[in-house]
């Protein structure tokens, strides 16, 4: 403003009010600091809020890739009628009936039989269509009902066969020998024993009485060898992985307090010729072990091991001197301390970050067949060991500052996890498993927080060889 | 000085007693300021608790290039212009060329700072912002109307209204003064 437009009317009400002070009430900085105080939980909802998203994208993407899977599987299993019956036949992709049927009548078995049993079974119903069958047919009913009562209280399985037009067969099986054969052609004749190698093949099954008397399944290869793989088998598991993706940080800007603090006349380096670019996305790469546990049907836990090296990028024109030569500088600090600062052409400077991390994860079973999906979430703690700042073309020396007091980030860190696991077992006790994972920092990589704090996002993918213990 | 520096990184990290002791350094003279722009003591605190959210928010881009005070006294400034530019209706335009030019000086000493902001808050609510921003805040014209997006013209005028105001308030309370004294 020209001050010699100010006249003394307005000097004299200036200085009226210069110096001029009045108290606020006492609730005044209770009202600031509990808006204070709102800010700070709403940017932990953002958080969280983040996190339930990831959740839900990779709860969607499972189920989709689950639902999938388990359609193409369900259009083999629906059973016709040849005759033209329409068999009120149990889908077979109702698994829990599935599951109940076979479980009742696999648990005396043994188990290395039951892998290498490759045809599915027909199941006996319950006694009401043992019932039904003996009453449909005055004559065949009493021999039928005799034989499944018979198969029933053998824990036997039953099937039919469909010999011919007229005959129904009744074959009795123990395990997977044939022990009786009991065929019946045409009403009222007394069945007979037959080869028992009969009952090996494996015929889609209609009811000649037009009832349903066992859940029939087709043979599938693929559903069985499903299978054979259960629950239960998860208990314990070690396992190695790798992953490698890339990592974005969070920082919006704002200078290193370090570099604020720059002594303007140090060394003859002015702060406003210093070129010092906010670190930006570079690659991750990490390795590990794993181990983990199934501690209810569908929930485990896992934790484990990993070394992680994170890079980031960045422009600076910022060079040290030290006892091994010039090096690459991004810490002023640092740089500071050393004596001899200086400025050179701006090149780019690689900033590598070296850390074991021990993550803890829960996870839900999504599927648990041969082909599994794993939805897992998680914190882990992050352990910073050095990290090494290089001149990517060369010219310049690299330094290697080791975490503590001396450097300029935080030496732990915690870090949400999200991760999906699409696994696919191999054999018995091996699987193989694909994990995109994502990672991100909850408090801040750098001890200084002049401007944004740095919270880096990671995203990597993996695969992981895991080793079930039985 | 350091101990300014000291609040302000203090702050940067989020310090509940950073915060604390930053307010308690600059409230009472923001209160002032604030109150100078509202009718009530109320509409005063809405505008520091505003204010001083802001600047905890945006303390962390502080450079240190100006004075704290001049930064947190034009937070506080454009939080209260914010709250009062809803009521800004504009008078008709005063050709300021007619209005008397009396002899500009006054003697405010005599008058407590209750009287004087009394007198302040008689002003019309355009008036009265203008007034603060140009005597007070010593703002010239072309940046009053850059900042309330009006024209010079009409600043100037809004300003002549409020000085010629403030001049019969002053004028009327000498006069019950002199009377009272005989």
């Amino acid at each position: 403003m020209n001050k010699q437009d100010r006249s003394a009317f307005e000097n004299a009400w200036q200085e009226a009010f210069e110096g001029a002070e009045m108290a606020p009430s006492d609730q005044l900085w209770g009202k600031i600091e509990l808006d204070l105080t709102k800010q700070a939980n709403s940017g932990y909802k953002k958080r969280i809020l983040f996190f339930k998203l990831m959740a839900a994208a990779s709860v969607l993407f499972a189920a989709v890739i689950g639902g999938y899977t388990v359609l193409n599987n369900s259009d083999h299993l629906k059973v016709e009628s040849r005759e033209g019956h329409s068999i009120t036949s149990h889908d077979a992709t109702n698994t829990s009936d599935v599951d109940q049927l076979y479980a009742e009548n696999t648990e005396k078995q043994d188990k290395a039989e039951v892998a290498d049993h490759t045809h599915s079974a027909t199941y006996a119903k319950e006694s009401e269509n043992v019932t039904r069958i003996a009453k449909s047919d005055s004559k065949s009913g009493d021999k039928i009902s005799q034989t499944v009562a018979k198969a029933k209280a053998n824990n036997m399985l039953i099937r039919e066969d469909k010999m011919n037009d007229n005959t129904a067969a009744f074959h009795t099986v123990k395990n997977d020998n044939m022990t009786q054969h009991i065929s019946q052609s045409k009403k009222g004749e007394e069945g007979s024993i037959s080869d028992p190698n009969l009952v090996e093949k494996l015929n889609v099954a209609e009811a000649e009485l037009g009832e349903l008397l066992a859940m029939d399944m087709q043979y599938v290869p693929r559903l069985t060898e499903l299978h054979k793989r259960k629950k239960t088998d998860r208990d314990l598991w070690v396992g190695i992985g790798l992953a490698m993706g890339q990592n974005s940080t969070s920082s919006a800007g704002g200078e290193p307090m370090a570099f604020e603090n720059l002594n303007s006349d140090f060394n003859n380096v002015q702060r406003d010729q210093i070129n010092l670019s906010e670190e930006r996305s570079g690659r991750v790469v990490s390795a590990g072990l794993a181990v983990g546990k199934q501690v209810a049907r569908r929930w485990i836990v896992e934790s484990g091991l990993s070394y992680i090296k994170r890079s980031t990028l960045a422009e600076s024109n910022l060079a040290m001197a030290s006892p091994q030569g010039v090096q690459a500088a991004n810490n002023v600090a640092l740089a500071e301390s050393t004596g001899q600062v200086y400025l050179t052409d701006v090149y780019q400077l690689r900033n590598t970050y070296n850390s074991i991390s021990v993550p803890l994860q829960a996870g839900y079973l999504l599927i648990d067949r041969q082909i599994g999906v794993t939805l897992k979430a998680g914190l882990a703690n992050d352990i910073l060991l050095f990290n090494r700042v290089e001149d990517t073309s060369g010219n310049l020396e690299a330094v290697t500052v080791n975490a503590g007091a001396d450097s300029q980030y935080n030496t732990y860190l915690i870090s949400g996890l999200l991760t999906s696991e699409f696994s696919y077992l191999l054999g018995q006790h091996y699987y193989l498993a694909l994990t995109p994972q994502l990672r991100k920092s909850i408090n801040s990589v750098t001890k200084d927080e002049a401007g944004e704090a740095n919270k880096p996002i990671i995203f990597t993918v993996g695969f992981k060889l895991n080793y079930l213990f039985k | 000085m350091n101990q300014e520096k000291a609040l302000i990184e203090g702050c940067k990290r989020e310090d509940n007693e950073s915060q604390r002791q930053l307010y308690d350094l600059f409230v009472k003279k923001m209160m002032v300021v604030s109150i100078r722009y509202s009718k009530s003591q109320q509409e005063a605190e809405d505008i520091i608790q505003e204010a001083f959210i802001k600047i905890f928010q945006h303390i962390k881009t502080f450079k240190g290039e100006s004075s704290l005070y001049y930064w947190i006294k034009r937070i506080v400034v454009n939080t209260a212009l914010n709250h009062q530019r809803s009521k800004l209706y504009l008078f008709p335009m005063v050709d300021v060329s007619t209005l008397n030019h009396e002899v500009d000086s006054i003697n405010l000493s005599g008058y407590q700072l209750d009287d004087l902001l009394k007198m302040i808050h008689k002003l019309p609510d355009g008036c009265r912002v203008i007034f603060n921003l140009y005597a007070i805040e010593g703002y010239s014209h072309k940046e009053i109307g850059e900042q309330l997006r009006i024209s010079e013209g009409t600043s100037k005028s809004q300003y002549a209204r409020a000085k010629s105001l403030l001049r019969d308030m002053l004028n009327k309370d000498e006069r019950m003064s002199y009377e009272q004294a005989r």
